[in-house]
């Protein structure tokens, strides 16, 4: 029995020293090597900003901010993350504005955000931020979401939350960085598909696809099951909008354009959040701009794939955004005349 | 709950603590207590078709050794036999039966009345009937003593190291082990621990880092090559492989830590020479059930040649519907019957007609076989993974139509690439470490090794498992299904 619990100890001793090592290792280099835009939010340095952009995939791929910027003489940001619900919208928002301010939050909301279990990373890409979970914020977020195992398993035993991670935080990854350059240079606006004249229907596993199959064979009928829309959600969507209230930021709600196919195939889904979203804009008087039933809709050339612009058609959204805003938004201070425009 | 888990790792340490610090007469309430909760963790209900059939097995058996007739014990054996069978026949064959009815009925424009039945497949129900239904018999054939104490009887069905996908015990090897006073022995402790490392390493590392690309392909086999559906079965046989053993080696273990024996269930099945032989090597102790408690029965080879094919044929079928209610899995079954029968069938020839003795042969000659073998269990492995007939059929096409060009890894996705060369580098280790350890079995072989060699394969295999498992994969073990 002696034996036994001598080398147990060694053997556990020498497994979390290493464990420990690794830890450290990961977290210093993680942010530097993963191309993640959460890392490249973390590091940016304090600024005041005209606007920043909030909300998923939709978000980060459809504002281009340098086309915004010229266009309404301003300096913006977009914040938006791939696969980002709301609650890690206002955690985002919250760590940003804890050194940088702005005057104007575009959170772009569609039936995704509201119901996002099926969507995105629900609640949100807790993965993603190990590196920083010894920041308060982080902490608090990861413990509030997760189950409460999971959050004491990744916080007291170290590196384990990277190894059952380990294939977002490859050695592959981290020996071989990818670049992130396209997103410093369009102010975190990432185009989903750089081809601006390509035919380019892709599915999630990026393959091309016939449009004939995309749209007779997976649009010809509408989803039917019923999205509910979700109470952490909404929660996070009011802690948004008090935020800003109480740091005088102007908000703006929007939804990102979608191809008629998948507004089709979703309406059953959309029109009641449209809704919702509406009611809430209404009440709080925020202006909110619609993409969804714009006149482009059926123009291939212009989608990534259902519900993603490509970069051409990102550029047009944020010009007419841009005007749009330019002539009804930017001269009136209140924001409070402008509700549901519809393109 | 499932051994590659959080909970496990903390329930099972903490099980084998009080086992040892416990005085003997309260062991069996220990381990009773924590099979259950470890059953319980699946789906709390189910732990009452479990009693239902535990009670029944031991008043039973209790019966049969106490009737003084033949028939009388026959009687007590048929009552025990049709109770868990029934229970099997409610729970796994219920719906399989009546959607067949169904369709035969449309065929007849007619219209089933009978409704389906609402209801899960209790988890490990296969294994735990049959380990059960052993026991009845080995009472009823006089090889074993009935069980007079309930709790031991309970243990023997519940011992949760293989409670849920085997391997499936005879009570001959189980129950007096149960009883025995169990000192601790630090060759235990070592032995159990170093064979659970290496289940753990092939579930994480190869079996669940497989699913990844055979998920996907089975999931949408249209939007695959037939290069990419052919990979996807090889690496299916290799995936169950290391799940299924990587089970039975946590299982036989976490007994031997507990200074528990259970009977060994792989022995390097993909070196079978021929399909018989594979299931000499493959999931022995069902293999073994259906031998002694089917095949034999039924009179084995001693028939003559027809009756032994047809008795061939019967324990194969059974074996497909074993695993589940549905036609690809008697397919399957079918397909390692006639195999096993074509080859009963050429031994016979080469011995009487050609009269070649069929025990030497050339090391070449082994090789040829061992990959032919593995080409047939490949095959029928397309049946026992894909979810329907349609699966197969769109399979098989993509295959059909394979070209050079496909035969490219330009063709994965990223993810896929990385993966794929991921997969193969683990078979390759896989392969390398069971011809190392052909002779001895990886334990002795660890055993025999420098306690700094040793100690650093151990952190290697714990290393391996952190930076490359897949844990977000496959969870479950594939025969928990069963």
């Amino acid at each position: 029995m002696k034996k036994l619990f001598l080398h147990l100890v060694i053997f556990i001793s020498i497994i979390l020293a290493i464990c420990l090592g690794l830890d450290r290792l990961y977290k210093k280099i993680i942010p530097e090597k993963i191309a993640e835009k959460a890392y490249w939010i973390w590091q940016q340095k304090p600024k005041k900003y005209d606007y920043i952009v909030l909300g998923s995939s939709r978000a980060e791929s459809s504002f281009n901010c340098l086309v915004f910027d010229s266009i309404c003489n301003s300096s913006g940001i977009n914040l938006a993350i791939n696969g980002a619900g709301l609650i890690e919208n206002e955690m985002v928002l919250k760590h940003f504005l804890e050194k940088n301010s702005t005057r104007i939050l575009f959170l772009e909301l569609d039936e995704a955000n509201l119901s996002p279990q099926n969507h995105f990373s629900y609640p949100f890409h807790d993965y993603v931020y190990f590196p920083y979970m010894d920041d308060a914020l982080i902490d608090y977020y990861i413990k509030k979401h997760e189950q409460n195992h999971h959050y004491y398993w990744w916080k007291y035993i170290p590196f384990m939350k990277y190894a059952e991670y380990n294939s977002n935080f490859s050695l592959n990854k981290l020996l071989y960085p990818e670049n992130l350059d396209s997103i410093i240079d369009c102010k975190g606006f990432r185009p989903f598909y750089n081809h601006e004249s390509a035919y380019t229907f892709i599915d999630w596993s990026g393959k091309f696809l016939d449009k004939r199959y995309w749209e007779v064979a997976d649009y010809s009928v509408p989803k039917k099951s019923y999205e509910e829309i979700d109470s952490a959600s909404i929660e996070a969507l009011n802690n948004i909008i008090t935020i800003c209230a109480n740091k005088n930021i102007h908000v703006v709600f929007y939804c990102a354009p979608s191809y008629e196919g998948h507004f089709k195939k979703y309406k059953y889904n959309s029109l009641d959040k449209f809704e919702f979203v509406n009611k809430i804009a209404q009440k709080k008087h925020i202006p909110f701009v619609n993409f969804s039933y714009w006149k482009y809709n059926q123009i291939d050339s212009i989608y990534y794939d259902y519900s993603h612009p490509n970069i051409k058609g990102a550029n047009l959204m944020t010009s007419i955004f841009s005007y749009y805003y330019k002539n009804n938004l930017q001269a009136d201070s209140s924001f409070s005349h402008f509700f549901n425009d519809h393109f | 709950m499932l051994f590659n888990s959080i909970p496990f790792l903390i329930f099972f340490p903490i099980v084998i603590a009080f086992y040892y610090i416990l005085s003997h007469s309260y062991r069996w309430v220990w381990l009773l207590l924590a099979s259950c909760f470890f059953y319980m963790f699946f789906k709390p209900e189910y732990i009452l078709i479990l009693f239902f059939t535990i009670i029944i097995d031991y008043f039973a058996g209790i019966q049969i050794e106490n009737s003084k007739n033949k028939n009388q014990k026959k009687y007590w054996l048929i009552a025990s036999l049709i109770a868990n069978i029934g229970i099997l026949a409610i729970f796994k064959y219920y719906n399989f039966i009546n959607d067949n009815i169904t369709g035969i009925a449309k065929l007849a424009h007619y219209t089933n009345p009978i409704p389906a039945l609402k209801i899960l497949l209790p988890i490990g129900l296969s294994f735990h009937t049959f380990q059960a239904m052993s026991y009845t018999i080995e009472v009823y054939k006089g090889r074993q003593q009935a069980e007079r104490h309930f709790g031991y009887y309970a243990l023997y069905v519940m011992f949760f190291p293989q409670l849920v996908a085997g391997p499936i015990e005879r009570p001959q090897n189980i129950l007096h082990q149960l009883k025995e006073k169990k000192l601790f022995h630090y060759q235990n402790f070592s032995d159990g621990g170093k064979l659970m490392l290496w289940g753990f390493f092939k579930k994480i590392c190869i079996a669940d880092r497989l699913a990844f690309f055979v998920n996907e392909v089975y999931k949408s086999p249209a939007d695959h090559t037939g290069f990419q559906c052919l990979i996807a079965i090889v690496f299916f046989s290799f995936q169950i492989y290391c799940d299924f053993s990587a089970y039975t080696d946590i299982a036989i273990g976490s007994a031997k830590v507990m200074g528990i024996d259970l009977m060994k269930n792989f022995d390097r099945p993909y070196a079978s020479t021929s399909i018989a032989t594979f299931w000499k090597r493959w999931h022995i102790s069902l293999s073994t059930w259906f031998r002694d408690y089917l095949y034999i029965p039924l009179g084995g080879n001693r028939k003559g040649a027809y009756i032994t094919y047809l008795n061939i044929m019967i324990v194969f079928l059974l074996s497909g519907l074993w695993h589940g209610a549905s036609w690809t899995f008697v397919i399957w079954g079918a397909i390692h019957g006639i195999a096993v029968v074509f080859e009963t069938r050429w031994i016979q020839i080469k011995k009487q007609v050609l009269q070649i003795d069929t025990e030497k042969k050339h090391f070449l000659l082994n090789y040829i076989n061992i990959v032919f073998v593995f080409i047939v269990v490949s095959i029928a492995w397309i049946f026992f993974r894909a979810e329907n007939l349609n699966t197969i059929h769109i399979l098989f096409k993509q295959i059909k139509h394979i070209e050079w060009s496909q035969f490219t890894l330009s063709s994965f996705g990223a993810i896929n690439r990385t993966n794929l060369i991921l997969s193969f580098i683990v078979i390759i280790l896989l392969e390398g470490i069971q011809y190392i350890t052909k002779e001895k079995g990886i334990v002795a072989y660890l055993t025999e090794k420098p306690a700094i060699t040793r100690w650093s394969i151990y952190f290697i295999l714990i290393f391996s498992m952190l930076l490359f498992g897949a844990f977000h994969e496959s969870k479950e073990f594939i025969y928990f299904q069963f």
